[in-house]
């Protein structure tokens, strides 16, 4: 734009009071801090910690006839409002965070500038939880106050703090990654049961000496602790990534793939867990499978549940790497079709890591169920999905409920199995179908044997998986026309 | 620049059984204003969204400067403005920093940023505005402050879906302004509207479309002219004496046809487009012993020239059956 009317007559610069050090971190950071910090919500929170606290600490320092007793006490009410403003208020922050950006129209804008789904979603994500490092930060100061108070863990309540936050951000992760689904239950339903459960947890927790455990286990010097600690964390963080790549997919334009580079990552996640748990010998079979099931799951539910819908943008660079590119492709293509194969390929490294294992340590005989309940749970809504039209539009709304659905279903069979005698129990073969249903018949009866009910999970499992890779061929068809379409293929 | 600067050919969007766009197929060069003019439904967004790398198209190819709009959709964004139907604004933002912010978007870095925020502003005339938040405009402002964002990569095409909606007439009148602004500058508008007579006024061309079809692509002089979708000239007659008279001439004359009596005279439709034509008729009737007052071409306003034009499409068995030709007359 060339056009330079006169210039007003203003002194100052309508601009000079946009700080330049923005220019180093992601436009979309400095635009929800820029709100964040205006927030009632946060100014709210953060003034009534401050204020909490430090009426606590005047009251504990002027009252105190025993002071290692006051400073336990200071420690759990520190712990509960620290625990109640970072896991449950900060994380509900994110609700409708990027609904309201769909709703307004906003996220298309930002999506026509250089600004890509997933810069917009991480920096929603990170303003959170920058908000929430702020107080995690002034809550250090009544910590170092409380140690005069004596018989403290420093390190450890502080390393506990710094947990805290972690949790916050996985949490937060969830919700700003789930705020973009379409659905109002699911979008506000699971960040209200969470909120429900936070407000019991959190003082549970605090009471009842598990920020002292936690502060112990983080310090202590057995191994098996410090990796249980890295692997939650790792985890949590593996979680917060998938979480926050639905919020991305959600907003993401038709031509923009989100798909392949998450599958990429999660392929060579599993790689790298078939090498070290094995070598891990802190962890027992049990451990080192439900770890990579941790890690398998919900990768599989998210391939499944991707929307079939294959663009040439889709195609052009996997077809840059001639053959090769076009058979990994088949594999990591996006939309569920591509999922199901990637979900056969990831399926190769966990059963050889559960060969490795179950040849160094022994698995418990109830794992082989375990493992194929889960597998059935994040299989069967996909094809549950395979008949309804309905399910091209938004695949993963329609999965999460299904999966909900079944959860449902199958904690009302376990609450009527347990209600009943072991032999009224034989209607449950009607619903053995239901992922999990398996699993009550071989609690609620004696008469069928763990190998039986190993052989019946793999089996319903087994079918599901072929009733997807036959579907999945069939729509795969249609790939060679969309690359046949681009110009260089 | 050799390419248009938008390019649509042989375009196709269904959802499900609803073809939105149904086969469009239209030109538009560089810095000219085009208006696209449809009912509600008629697949004037549906387009848009798929020309702003929004939405694919079933078939059919999209380009902007000559670039395709599916294969390449990041290059086109880089060319393109958008400013969608509706949209809203954010909570405690400012003006400033809400254009702020885009410009980060748009990778503007440093002093250029805030030379570009105080340009657009200017432009937009929004600089005494700049601490307001954003969310606290009203609807002409907030049009501003939008085609403001649009402007700040400084594209070459912008695509405007109902940009006057809702707006005042003093907001209409200045949005006008910035957009025939905006074209002599040399970009390329694409621009949706319910308003015809404002888009004639502005436009270089309109492009009227029907349920996912063109209907008409042409300036807004020919409409204006009354030129009717199959190709006719409609004239305003007027003469001394009995009106009848005229009824009955054209009722005998091949090439004229007479569509209603107006005071002292009548509309009568000339089958062609030639002025030429329109010359011979009148010698004709002067010749026949008409005393002829008044002969001049309609004048009509768009919005009865599009509604003349969708009556024409859905009840096609009123366009008459005019005898075939017109000979000259020696």
């Amino acid at each position: 734009m060339s056009a330079s009317p006169p210039p007003l007559p203003t002194p100052a610069s309508p601009t000079a009071n946009l700080v330049d050090f923005g220019d180093r971190i992601s436009p979309m950071v400095v635009k929800e801090l820029r709100q964040g910090l205006r927030a009632r919500t946060f100014v709210a929170v953060f003034l009534a910690l401050q204020g909490l606290l430090m009426l606590l600490m005047l009251i504990s320092v002027t009252a105190t006839s025993q002071p290692g007793e006051a400073g336990r006490a200071i420690s759990h009410i520190v712990f509960l409002f620290y625990g109640f403003a970072l896991l449950v208020i900060q994380p509900m922050r994110g609700i409708g965070s990027l609904h309201r950006e769909i709703e307004a129209n906003t996220i298309e804008l930002m999506v026509l500038s250089h600004l890509s789904a997933w810069r917009i979603v991480l920096g929603k994500w990170i303003s959170i939880i920058s908000q929430s490092a702020l107080m995690s930060i002034s809550v250090m100061p009544y910590l170092v106050l409380r140690y005069w108070f004596g018989e403290m863990n420093l390190f450890g309540e502080m390393a506990v703090v710094v947990l805290f936050l972690l949790a916050s951000a996985a949490l937060t992760a969830v919700v700003v990654g789930i705020s973009a689904l379409p659905n109002i239950l699911l979008r506000g339903l699971l960040p209200l049961i969470g909120l429900a459960a936070g407000i019991f947890i959190v003082p549970t927790m605090v009471f009842n000496r598990g920020v002292e455990e936690l502060a112990d286990a983080i310090t202590s010097s057995s191994s098996q602790a410090q990796a249980g600690i890295f692997f939650i964390v790792a985890l949590g963080a593996y979680f917060s990534w998938l979480a926050l790549g639905i919020g991305a997919s959600m907003i993401a334009p038709s031509a923009e793939n989100q798909s392949s580079i998450k599958r990429i990552v999660t392929l060579a996640l599993m790689g790298l867990l078939f090498f070290v748990l094995p070598m891990i010998d802190s962890f027992d079979g049990d451990e080192s499978s439900l770890i990579m099931l941790a890690v398998l799951c919900p990768a599989i539910f998210l391939a499944l549940s991707e929307n079939w819908n294959l663009l040439p943008p889709h195609c052009a660079p996997f077809l840059r790497f001639g053959p090769a590119g076009q058979l990994a492709a088949r594999f990591l293509y996006p939309g569920w079709p591509s999922g199901v194969l990637f979900s056969l390929l990831m399926l190769i490294p966990f059963a050889g890591t559960l060969a490795w294992i179950n040849h160094r340590h022994s698995i418990d005989d109830e794992l082989p169920l375990a493992l194929f309940t889960m597998l059935s749970w994040v299989t069967f809504p996909a094809v549950a999905m395979l008949p309804m039209k309905k399910s091209e539009r938004s695949r993963v709304t329609l999965g999460l409920v299904i999966l909900v659905a079944i959860s449902v279903a199958f904690v009302a069979l376990a609450i009527l199995a347990e209600a009943l005698n072991s032999d009224a129990t034989n209607f449950l073969w009607l619903f053995i179908w239901i992922p999990g249903v398996p699993f009550i018949l071989h609690e609620s009866t004696s008469s069928t044997s763990q190998a039986t009910m190993n052989s019946l999970a793999g089996l319903i499992f087994a079918v599901q998986f072929a009733i997807l890779v036959i579907a999945a061929m069939l729509k795969l068809k249609q790939v060679s026309k969309v690359e046949k379409a681009i110009p260089s293929a | 620049m050799s390419d248009p600067a938008i390019s649509v050919q042989n375009l196709y969007r269904y959802f499900g059984p609803l073809k939105a766009v149904n086969g469009l197929s239209f030109d538009i060069p560089h810095g000219s204003v085009c208006g696209f003019v449809g009912a509600n439904g008629a697949g004037k967004t549906t387009t848009m969204r798929i020309l702003a790398s929004l939405d694919y198209p079933t078939m059919g190819t999209a380009k902007i400067c000559g670039i395709n709009v599916i294969h390449y959709p990041e290059e086109v964004r880089r060319l393109i403005g958008w400013m969608p139907d509706h949209f809203g604004n954010y909570n405690h933002m400012t003006v400033a920093e809400y254009l702020d912010f885009y410009a980060r978007a748009f990778g503007y870095r440093g002093s250029e940023r805030k030379q570009r925020v105080e340009e657009v502003m200017e432009f937009t005339d929004l600089t005494g505005l700049a601490d307001r938040f954003s969310n606290k405009l009203s609807k002409g402002l907030t049009q501003r402050l939008c085609l403001g964002r649009a402007l700040l990569h400084d594209p070459q095409v912008l695509i405007m879906d109902e940009p006057a909606a809702g707006l005042d007439p003093k907001a209409r009148v200045e949005l006008k302004h910035l957009i025939r602004v905006l074209a002599e500058e040399g970009k390329t508008i694409f621009i949706s509207s319910h308003i015809l007579s404002e888009l004639g006024e502005m436009c270089d061309s309109l492009l009227f479309v029907n349920q996912g079809r063109i209907v008409h692509h042409g300036d807004a002089e020919s409409l204006r002219q009354g030129t009717d979708a199959s190709g006719g000239m409609l004239y305003d007659v007027q003469v001394v004496g009995e009106p009848s008279r005229l009824q009955e001439w054209c009722s005998i004359t091949p090439q004229v046809e007479f569509l209603e009596s107006r005071k002292q005279g009548a509309r009568i439709r000339i089958e062609g487009v030639e002025g030429a034509l329109a010359a011979r008729v009148l010698s004709r009737m002067i010749k026949d012993g008409l005393e002829v007052t008044e002969f001049h071409r309609e004048q009509r306003n768009l919005e009865d020239a599009f509604i003349d034009m969708l009556g024409r499409l859905e009840n096609p068995s009123s366009e008459s059956g005019t005898p075939t030709s017109f000979a000259p007359q020696p």
